[in-house]
């Protein structure tokens, strides 16, 4: 009883020992079932989804919150991730992690999502707003092409620091437990990246 | 639709996905 107590952080929260523990567990958890679903495990697939559904709930909710949008467009968000997982699956690398590559999916979706639901475009006939949208599209494919050359140039420690926190807009603590290192090995990675970023960029400029 | 209805769908009658069809295609496209 004492032991356990004594494993307990002073201020009752868990410490970021115990995040990172959850969050590996988590991400375990979610591969072995996406890849038994990948193998034609379909109650594997649907409990997949299902652990999905919650996470994405949780991130689109938080994201919505702060782009100062109501929350009552989470659930369309979550099943439109949901069909992009399902539509995608077969581009997934059993390898690899997998919550990055289902949050990088998600992240693509809210970005869609604001910009096609963006107030200037209320004011647009309804013809010419698909014409709009289709339009502001393509640099954004673009530059996702680029960010993701670049990024393809860094370490994968520094490149995962990045992508958690700088563009799926993980907490430090968060990110940390998501790659299963320190947070100031977070904190050193993101900093070491945006410095080789910067320096790739300046070169790519003076060519 | 619900979340819950959309995830039945989706997850019935899934199909195996050969990964390894996909590894060997990206091995030859490189």
């Amino acid at each position: 009883m004492v032991a356990a107590k004594s494993r307990l952080p002073c201020n009752g929260k868990p410490s970021s020992y115990e995040l990172m523990k959850r969050e590996n567990a988590k991400e375990a958890s979610l591969r072995t079932l996406m890849i038994a679903g990948l193998n034609g495990d379909t109650a594997a697939y649907r409990a997949l989804l299902s652990g999905l559904s919650g996470h994405l709930r949780a991130y689109y909710r938080g994201k919505l919150v702060r782009a100062g949008r109501g929350t009552e467009e989470t659930e369309d968000l979550v099943q439109e991730a949901l069909m992009a997982v399902h539509m995608r699956r077969h581009t997934y690398d059993p390898t690899q992690l997998l919550t990055p590559w289902v949050y990088a999916i998600a992240r693509y979706k809210l970005i869609d999502h604001l910009r096609q639901s963006q107030s200037t475009l209320t004011n647009v006939p309804i013809e010419d707003a698909s014409e709009i949208i289709a339009a502001d599209g393509e640099p954004a494919t673009e530059s996702n092409l680029d960010l993701n050359k670049l990024l393809a140039r860094l370490p994968d420690k520094v490149r995962l620091a990045i992508q958690h926190v700088k563009i799926e807009g993980l907490s430090v603590v968060e990110a940390a437990a998501r790659c299963g290192i320190s947070e100031s090995a977070i904190k050193t990675n993101v900093h070491r990246g945006l410095k080789e970023l910067s320096a790739v960029i300046s070169q790519e400029k003076t060519k | 639709m619900k979340t819950e209805e959309l995830i039945d769908r989706l997850s019935t009658n899934i199909e195996p996905v050969d990964t390894r069809k996909i590894v060997r295609n990206l091995r030859i496209a490189t």
